[in-house]
């Protein structure tokens, strides 16, 4: 069963009150936070939060396209490094 | 030339001794062509002569001289298969090996503040996992955090220094 509309997202009152901070301050540093469960919305767009997967901090970007996810989303809480010896890439975003 | 591993023996595949091959990079075109490889597995290193590659579904397929039943092929499971560097996936642009990107030195204003150990796959973009002294941490790699590699200096400058904050 999905959350009533009236009820509004959920996002974590402190995290919620630091982002309107950083906002107000025209700020665009990073946001720590354990709150892998509030959910980005649009007041978060531009920032940088960094979210606690259970072990480290793992700094996510919001954009538009985020919005409506949860933070715990990408911060994923198992990590594959792969194979040291390999021709895997990774690419600049 | 420095060798790479491209992928590994999955399985046999039908009844004439052809492997299905796990591509490390996604990609598959840089199998068409093989000749010669090098096969690795659990300490023991042998050369070995492809006859002929074929992708099939997006999957490689590998038939190495002198294997002609899908027993002799079951032997080649486990095996990774190592190239010369120039015969592995191409990079694109922006695009570096993670074997390169580890061991590189991050530049916070000029100044090393850690050293890439690893990559990890991340939801958004590859995360750098730098080591910093005694601490670990994860770095988004995007244009807007970090900069273009410098693979002869093998550095790469940090462009947002409040990443590597721990409070």
């Amino acid at each position: 069963m999905s959350r009533s509309i009236k009820k509004g997202p959920f996002i974590e009152k402190s995290l919620y009150r630091r982002v309107l901070d950083m906002n107000k301050a025209d700020q665009k540093k990073m946001i720590k936070t354990y709150s892998r469960t509030s959910t980005i919305i649009p007041e978060m767009v531009g920032l940088t939060i960094s979210v606690y997967n259970g072990k480290a901090w793992v700094p996510v970007y919001v954009t538009e396209n985020l919005v409506g996810h949860k933070l715990g989303e990408f911060s994923p809480t198992r990590l594959f490094r792969g194979h040291a010896g390999s021709d895997k890439k990774a690419g600049r975003r | 030339m420095p060798m790479m591993a491209i992928g590994a023996v999955r399985r046999p595949h039908g009844v004439r001794g052809a492997v299905k091959v796990f591509s490390f990079s996604g990609e598959v075109s840089h199998f068409e062509g093989l000749s010669r490889v090098e096969l690795r597995r659990q300490g023991r290193i042998w050369s070995a002569e492809v006859e002929k590659t074929l992708v099939q579904g997006g999957v490689p397929l590998l038939w190495f001289a002198g294997v002609t039943t899908p027993e002799a092929a079951r032997e080649l499971t486990g095996a990774e298969i190592w190239v010369p560097r120039d015969r592995a996936a191409p990079c694109g642009n922006d695009e570096y090996y993670v074997a390169d990107l580890a061991g590189i030195t991050l530049l916070s204003g000029g100044v090393p503040c850690g050293e890439i150990v690893s990559v990890i796959d991340g939801p958004q973009a590859p995360l750098l996992e730098v080591t910093c002294g005694d601490r670990t941490v994860l770095i988004p790699f995007m244009a807007r955090y970090v900069g273009p590699v410098d693979t002869v200096n093998r550095t790469v400058e940090l462009l947002v220094p409040w990443l590597m904050d721990t409070e």
